[in-house]
């Protein structure tokens, strides 16, 4: 029996072409995009999962309190573990990175510059399972000296030759790698580069570090194999904060609040509150955002089947006539009509899989992933295959089957295989839905474009086109690197493409620290945390940030030690009415130091427009340290060949140093990646809604026109223009879309709206949004169903009235 | 065999109810080749479909070989139709997407048996019709006469008692006509019993007795004119 049902679904699938084509293929693009999602979701769930204790691992936080202010970082003091395993027997393993960033090392001559480099506890690899593709984890950092790269890195330094065992100049020392590890192989948080063994750092340096508690610079790893521990633990991080933290803080006169935390390493991934974390984060709301518009596209790649299956179903109501007739029950005819369905989303699948092939490097590209086809071997791959196939056959399949085996023998058999279309009700209601979806998803890709070309195209309130920032190489054991990089920024100021340059400690566009300055109010002294910018005297003129009262920084001593300027917020926060006759201060060695306020800039976007302007401090910085960036502002025009011409100097200055740059506009726009990417996939889904609602319009109206061909040449005979004919089959659709619009916006406008809060400086949200997003679909409704009705309506009323 | 008492059916629309059928009585026994006859709109089809059990009186009785069987449910009515009888349609209604030896087959399928079985029955069947040489045919590639000899092949192939024929004649020519007749009439010889509801004096002249309906009413009976004669 089964071979006889599936032998007439492939028939029939071979008689209707294009109703097999429309479902076949709509199923197919929602079933990929089903499947991309289910890869995505795999893929962040999959971070840190590998590692055999990944249960009985834990990250230390460390949360600052100050008023209403809290900073929370996931890095911790350098002493805290060792401490902390030292006093309690629930940790049974501690590792930590000590974070150093992005190092040069020289091979033979040539420098090589390595991200993400770290000074290591040897415990780090037992307790972390990495794939070492060279070296053994056990021994890897167990001497001084001792460096473990990434297989990328191994092969950028040394090519084809066996690195394990070769030497790396590092800062004087010579580090032989030890260990080659596989960085693609598993996803994790920990952003790899090298890890350096701890015992190579400096003795000086490690006694200084390991007794302060002021500075969080460490990530740092427990293994608590007890869960009730690990969750009993927090009154032990409270009394150590007690006896270790506060004691040293307070001798800085720092008030605020001081807590420590345990954070599972599974959750590390989607933990996204910390303010100095590992980059390579995960976004909770991007899983939730990409499963509801996947599951919104298969929904409409559905109703396009339930819709075609009814509207065609007076082609199979004779089938079933005879079927009944023959002796066949409801349930097997039931029965047939879900088999006719799941062989249909089977060959979906098929489809669908060649699809997913094609569109994993466009996934990619908006996700940032690196997912390979890899997964289609996996077991549970093949197991959501499986659930697709069953649930969309079913759900899709069920409404039909009910429909198609409901049919009278008795009305089916005697009118000549032509019955009256049923479940026109339900097409209507699925149509509309339809319409909605789609009204919403172009509203919605028209609000995300117009609020990011909002932030692109805002005056943020400062200087930053043809602003290059050179990132400056943090050594602290190199002084007269300073006067190096001084003398190489002067003479870059004496190049006719060069408008300017200047140092900079924080800019635009990257994470700015709070310094904890005090006040005088009525109450005493009031301590306040700011946003601290620091630079050349030069700084802020250069940058385009403009004076509203005083004047900016003179180059002179009185400037450089007890000169400040802020913002206008800052003045605000503050209360002042007359700010250049107050005085801010800081904590001195002894007593506090005074800064006058010698101007006062205009609010400018120094952050993302996500949050309002913060007040800000800005004080001349010029010698002591090295700065983080050198700014040059460049003359327009010949960016690349100036570049060049920076970089060949540089290279003289600095033959060891790699040279790196970026252009604030471009670190301001990557404020807005999340944006950017969300962009993209209402982008690609939006069409995808698109695609396939005008694919079941196409195939609705094709059998709509076919059953009203009759009435069309009799309106014909009796004298109905084309336009009418077209009006009349255009007209059910059009009330679907007006109804679906009414649906559509309030909707869309929530949800537009609700996003848009999440940013202090918005776009507005314009009437017209929704205008072009019903006129959108619209259009695209009214010209695929003209298209199809066009042949009937101007063809010959004869043929059209022959028809039966 | 079968026996109706009072059988009525309405059907009601919004505004009008029509009377198809108003307190039919028949009785039709084992082996009798029966013809219905009437001007359209007699009833003729409905009393067809209820003794087809494919649709249910609105009053009355229907007894199928000593049930009652109006009041069944459209399941207990399907069983007893896939064991019982056998139809033949003036359209044909043959399956499309389905082959000769497919369409004919699939009473078969229905009532269980086995595919071997079935192979044997169905070509069994398709010599008796004379259409054995078309098995790999599908519908559309035949003949008017042709389809209506695989239409009745496919009533007969699960050897039912009873065959309903509904204008079996109605969409063929005279030659074609006849040959189709001429099968029933020796289904019949072979003691099947067959109901045919016909327009046709000549076909009606193949029946052994004709029972003739006006407005949903029987006004003749060749059997009790026969019997009073």
């Amino acid at each position: 029996m089964f071979k006889n049902y599936i032998t007439v679904a492939l028939r029939n699938i071979a008689r209707n072409k294009l109703f097999a084509f429309l479902n076949i293929f709509g199923l197919a693009i929602g079933i990929v995009s089903c499947l991309l999602i289910y890869i995505y979701i795999q893929d962040e769930l999959s971070f840190d999962a590998h590692h055999a204790k990944a249960d009985k691992i834990y990250r230390m936080q460390a949360f600052f309190k100050f008023n209403d202010l809290e900073d929370k970082f996931g890095i911790t003091p350098f002493p805290s573990g060792p401490t902390l395993q030292s006093e309690y027997p629930e940790i049974k393993q501690m590792a930590r990175l000590f974070v150093v960033g992005g190092q040069n090392f020289n091979n033979n001559g040539k420098v090589y510059n390595v991200e993400n480099v770290y000074l290591t506890d040897s415990t780090f690899f037992n307790i972390f399972d990495f794939q070492f593709i060279l070296g053994s984890p056990e021994k890897a950092l167990a001497e001084p000296m001792s460096i473990v790269i990434t297989d990328a890195e191994a092969r950028k330094i040394f090519g084809t030759m066996d690195p394990l065992g070769k030497m790396l100049q590092w800062n004087g020392k010579t580090l032989k790698v030890t260990g080659v590890i596989d960085s693609k192989k598993h996803n994790t948080h920990i952003e790899m580069g090298g890890f350096i063994s701890m015992g190579s750092m400096n003795a000086d340096f490690r006694s200084q570090i390991s007794s302060n508690w002021g500075n969080n610079n460490s990530f740092t790893y427990f293994v608590i194999d007890d869960e009730k521990a690990a969750a009993n633990f927090q009154p032990k991080l409270d009394a150590f904060v007690k006896k270790y933290m506060v004691p040293y803080w307070s001798g800085f006169g720092f008030n605020g609040k001081i807590t420590m935390h345990l954070e599972k390493l599974k959750d590390i991934h989607f933990n996204n509150y910390l303010i100095y974390d590992t980059a390579k984060k995960g976004n909770r709301s991007y899983v939730t955002i990409f499963s509801i518009v996947a599951l919104l596209i298969l929904f409409i790649a559905c109703i396009n089947y339930v819709n075609m299956s009814t509207a065609a179903a007076t082609r199979r109501a004779k089938e079933v006539g005879v079927r009944k007739v023959a002796g066949a029950s409801r349930g097997q005819l039931i029965f047939q009509f879900l088999s006719e369905s799941i062989i249909i989303t089977l060959l979906a699948i098929i489809i669908s899989l060649a699809l997913l092939e094609i569109s994993l490097p466009l996934f990619n590209d908006i996700t940032g992933k690196e997912i390979s086809l890899k997964y289609l071997l996996q077991g549970s791959f093949i197991a959501v295959l499986l659930g697709i196939i069953l649930l969309v056959g079913i759900v899709a399949g069920s409404y039909p089957a009910f429909f198609l085996s409901g049919f009278k023998p008795v009305v089916v058999l005697k009118s000549l295989g032509e019955v009256k279309g049923g479940g026109a009700g339900i097409r209507k209601i699925l149509i509309t839905g339809q319409f909605a979806i789609a009204v919403f998803m172009i509203a919605g890709t028209i609000a995300v474009y117009s609020q990011l070309q909002y932030m692109f195209n805002k005056d943020m309130g400062f200087n930053s086109q043809d602003m290059l920032a050179i990132n400056i190489p943090q050594n602290f054991q190199d002084t007269l690197i300073i006067q190096k990089i001084r003398t190489l920024k002067d003479e870059l100021k004496n190049e006719p493409f060069v408008k300017d340059a200047t140092f900079g400690h924080q800019i635009p566009g990257k994470p700015f620290s709070r310094i904890v300055y005090k006040v005088k109010t009525a109450k005493g002294k009031e301590e306040k945390p700011i946003s601290t910018m620091q630079g050349d005297y030069d700084y802020p003129k250069m940058m385009g940030m403009e004076l509203v009262q005083g004047r900016y920084f003179n180059n002179t001593p009185a400037d450089r030690d007890y000169g400040a300027m802020i913002n206008e917020s800052a003045a605000k926060m503050m209360g002042w009415k007359e700010p250049l006759k107050e005085k801010l201060y800081i904590q001195g060695d002894s007593a506090d130091l005074a800064l006058n306020i010698v101007g006062v800039v205009k609010d400018f976007h120094y952050a993302s427009l996500h949050n309002p302007i913060e007040p800000l401090v800005i004080f001349m910085n010029d010698g002591q340290y090295v700065a983080g960036y050198m700014l040059v502002n460049l003359q327009g025009g010949n960016t690349a060949e100036n570049i060049d011409k920076i970089k060949s100097k540089w290279a003289q200055v600095l033959p060891n140093k790699e040279f790196e740059y970026f252009f604030i506009d471009d670190a301001m726009q990557q404020l807005y990646t999340a944006e950017n990417k969300m962009l993209k996939v209402f982008i690609y889904f939006a069409a995808l809604t698109i695609i396939l609602s005008c694919m079941g319009i196409y195939g609705l109206s094709y059998f709509i026109t076919r059953r009203r061909t009759r009435e069309i040449g009799i309106r014909k005979v009796l004298g109905a223009p084309v336009s009418g004919i077209l009006f009349l089959l255009n007209k059910d659709f059009l009330w679907s879309m007006l109804i679906a619009s009414v649906l559509a916006i309030p909707l869309s406008y929530w949800a537009i709206n609700t996003w848009l809060m999440d940013f202090s400086y918005h776009t507005t949200l314009s009437v017209w949004i929704f205008v072009a997003a019903i006129l959108a679909t619209t259009v695209v409704a009214v010209t695929t169903i003209t298209l199809q009705a066009l042949r009937t309506a101007i063809g010959n009323p004869v043929n059209s009235i022959r028809y039966e | 065999m079968i026996k109706t008492v009072d059988l009525k059916k309405v059907y009601r629309t919004e505004d009008i109810e029509t009377t198809a059928l108003n307190n039919v009585n028949i009785e039709i026994r084992e082996g009798e080749f029966v013809a219905i006859m009437g001007p359209s709109g007699c009833g003729k089809s409905t009393l067809l479909n209820i003794l087809g059990l494919l649709d249910n009186p609105s009053t009355g009785q229907y007894i199928f070989n000593t049930t009652d069987v109006s009041k069944y449910s459209e399941r207990k009515l399907s069983s007893l139709r896939k064991s019982n009888l056998g139809f033949v349609f003036q359209n044909f209604n043959l399956i499309e997407e389905l082959t000769v030896f497919e369409n004919v087959e699939l009473p078969l399928i229905y009532s269980g048996h086995s595919s071997s079985e079935r192979k044997k029955m169905v070509e069994e069947v398709l010599e008796r019709m004379n259409i054995m040489h078309r098995q790999k045919h599908y519908p559309v590639q035949l003949s008017g006469g042709q389809q209506q000899r695989v239409a009745v092949a496919r009533a007969v192939a699960h050897n039912p008692k009873l065959i309903l024929a509904d204008e079996p004649t109605g969409n063929l020519d005279s030659v074609h006509g006849e040959e189709v007749m001429k099968l029933l009439t020796a289904l019949n010889t072979g003691g099947t019993t067959i109901v045919m509801v016909t327009h046709s004096l000549r076909d009606a002249g193949y029946a052994h007795r004709t029972i003739k309906l006006l407005d949903g009413q029987v006004v003749t009976d060749s059997k009790i004119e026969n019997q009073l004669l």
